[in-house]
């Protein structure tokens, strides 16, 4: 995966692992690969991934087993809130991208649902 | 946590030239740092002197609480180009070299990195390519038990796919406590994988920083490094 | 760290292997020489001792032991003058000198492997002669006639008689002492003129190194005839050494060689621990 080089790697790695998590690929209580294993994967330093591990850690999106690793929360709330927090986080990118192009906040659910109508039409087999 | 790399008030000179001044640089263990610094600013020759090879200089060095020089040597291991032995020398005899000199060097995990490398121990150092001899220096130094790593330059002339590999084995084999330290002119190449930066400018250590710090503040470190030479000639 | 030996052993690996080539060179130019002159000399066939008619194989081993031993001179020579340049290649070269170990351990420890090397390559020389020589002797009749006739001559054996182990320890000391010598004085021009080179202010220019290397040398062999005059005078003094036998005649030179030995040795240790560094290689 390609790092922007201008916000500190362990922030998104955590993105990252987040978006894992709220994607399904990793579940509820699914033990997520290695520190070595995840910095070779990345291609960073084994440190920056413990960084991102421990704040997960601290957050309590993550917990650790001694000797074991690291494993997904099963708190399903948690979860929830998480995925909730990044969908929320893209769609504040959306409407501050849209807003700069002009739209009002009223204008924003229009737009978008013709945009989606339109999708449909075109490409009606694609889902 | 305790220094690893101290050193202070290091000046040298060579020919009469002033190429290092003043140069106080303390480094913990367990990280990886770049030593960028354009070619010819003093990369190299302050790793000879952290390595004990070039000599008659002012200041001290402390590495692993010693100033012995032999000692260091012990606890340090430097890129080096092979250029003692003769040209006809396989692989396998540089090995049996270093496992006879260096009592931390590791047989086995040489073995592993040779197959990660894909180093054939009876190609000569004759036959071997920039690429394949910089994957060899680095696999026999890696093999090694070390506190502190010295790698001058390990990507230069290489092509990508090697790159990539001694990229990996650097994650793969540095041990938690150990440092790294990588000289390079561009940064690009290896900025992920670093905790901090030391920056070699007008004969001394301009600029040492961690890498999170410089992202924090919204600058990637290739532009944080461009912007210390901002309004000079090319 | 390393240990002396270690190091010792893997020196000794890198500069035993010239002296195999050297001594089978050696060895075939010895063949060659021998066959030219056996074809070149009418009457090679009828090798004679003191009288004694002697086969043409013990005869023709005899010579070529000869010529072998002969030609061991130039060997050696050469052999020298390959590992001088052979250590100082090592001295100054960052793959030896990152060895855990002082540096001044290194020298020492390059210089007395250049040295047994040089002996080990003697020896293989002198095993050549020694069998060659017991194979002639034992395969022929006329060849043992022949040497216990030479044992039995009067002059000879006065000879042999004037021969005692102290003479020989002494020379064999000597000898040591020689060779020593020789790479220590080849270090101390190096290490002088390279430690000069890197405070100049200049770039290392070949010139420059040249002239530089040549003042050294000539400021060397200066000191050197100077410290033996003044050792001459010191012996002339009538209370030293009365005894008039060879060994202790022969002492004071070795004495001399010793205490050069020790202060080039020692001098060359300080100055590779303190100024001469090893060459970038990457």
């Amino acid at each position: 995966m390609e790092f922007k080089d201008n916000i500190p790697i362990y922030l998104q790695i955590e993105q990252y692992l987040y978006r894992q998590i709220a994607m399904g690929k990793l579940k509820a209580g699914e033990k997520i690969p290695s520190v070595r294993k995840l910095a070779v994967e990345l291609t960073v330093n084994v440190n920056t991934v413990q960084r991102a591990l421990q704040q997960m850690n601290d957050q309590g999106i993550l917990y650790t087993k001694r000797g074991e690793g690291n494993f997904v929360t099963e708190d399903t709330d948690l979860l929830k809130q998480t995925k909730q927090s990044l969908i929320d986080g893209q769609l504040e990118q959306f409407v501050q991208n849209m807003m700069r192009l002009g739209l009002k906040k009223e204008e924003l659910v229009p737009a978008l649902s013709k945009y989606l109508e339109g999708n449909k039409n075109e490409r009606p087999t694609n889902n | 946590m305790k220094d690893l790399l101290t050193i202070k008030d290091l000046s040298y000179k060579k020919n009469q030239k002033l190429i290092l001044r003043d140069v106080n640089l303390s480094l913990k263990p367990g990280k990886i740092v770049a030593l960028l610094g354009e070619n010819g600013a003093g990369k190299t020759t302050l790793m000879r002197i952290i390595a004990g090879v070039a000599k008659n200089y002012k200041g001290s060095v402390t590495l692993k609480d010693t100033n012995d020089v032999a000692k260091r040597k012990s606890f340090l291991s430097f890129t080096d180009g092979l250029t003692g032995f003769s040209e006809s020398t396989k692989i396998g005899d540089v090995v049996n070299f270093y496992v006879n000199i260096f009592n931390d060097f590791d047989e086995n995990e040489f073995d592993e990195l040779r197959k990660f490398m894909k180093l054939d121990p009876d190609m000569k150092l004759s036959q071997l390519s920039r690429g394949i001899r910089e994957k060899l220096i680095i696999a026999l130094n890696f093999a090694r038990q070390a506190d502190l790593y010295l790698l001058d330059e390990p990507f230069a002339g290489i092509d990508p796919m090697a790159r990539k590999r001694i990229i990996n084995s650097i994650i793969l084999w540095k041990s938690e406590q150990s440092t790294i330290l990588i000289s390079d002119h561009f940064v690009d190449q290896i900025a992920a994988l670093l905790d901090e930066v030391v920056v070699i400018k007008n004969n001394t250590v301009f600029a040492h920083k961690t890498a999170d710090k410089i992202r924090e503040e919204h600058k990637s470190i290739e532009e944080y490094y461009e912007g210390l030479y901002e309004g000079e000639d090319e | 760290m390393t240990k002396f030996w270690t190091l010792f052993r893997e020196l000794f690996k890198q500069k035993s292997k010239p002296a195999y080539i050297v001594f089978l060179i050696q060895v075939a130019v010895a063949l060659v020489t021998l066959f030219i002159t056996a074809t070149t000399t009418p009457n090679f066939k009828s090798a004679q001792m003191f009288g004694n008619k002697i086969p043409w194989l013990p005869a023709w081993i005899l010579m070529y032991i000869v010529i072998f031993l002969m030609y061991s001179f130039i060997a050696d020579f050469a052999y020298l003058l390959l590992t001088a340049w052979k250590n100082e290649k090592i001295n100054c070269s960052q793959t030896w000198r990152l060895v855990p170990m002082s540096d001044g351990k290194i020298y020492l420890c390059n210089t007395l492997s250049s040295f047994c090397s040089f002996i080990y390559l003697v020896i293989m020389q002198s095993i050549v002669g020694l069998i060659g020589c017991l194979i002639a002797y034992a395969s022929s009749n006329g060849i043992r006639k022949a040497i216990a006739y030479a044992l039995h001559q009067e002059a000879v054996v006065d000879h042999w008689a004037d021969v005692n182990i102290g003479d020989f320890l002494v020379l064999i000391l000597f000898m040591i002492l020689l060779g020593l010598f020789w790479y220590v004085i080849i270090s101390f021009l190096h290490f002088t003129s390279r430690a000069i080179v890197d405070f100049l202010p200049m770039m290392s220019n070949k010139f420059i190194v040249f002239v530089i290397r040549a003042i050294v040398l000539i400021v060397i062999v200066y000191l050197v005839i100077w410290a033996m005059n003044m050792f001459g005078e010191i012996y002339s003094n009538p209370w030293f050494f009365k005894d008039s036998s060879f060994a202790s005649s022969f002492m004071p030179e070795t004495i001399e060689l010793l205490i050069f030995d020790l202060i080039f040795g020692a001098a060359n240790y300080a100055l590779i621990d303190k100024f001469v560094e090893a060459k970038q290689n990457n």
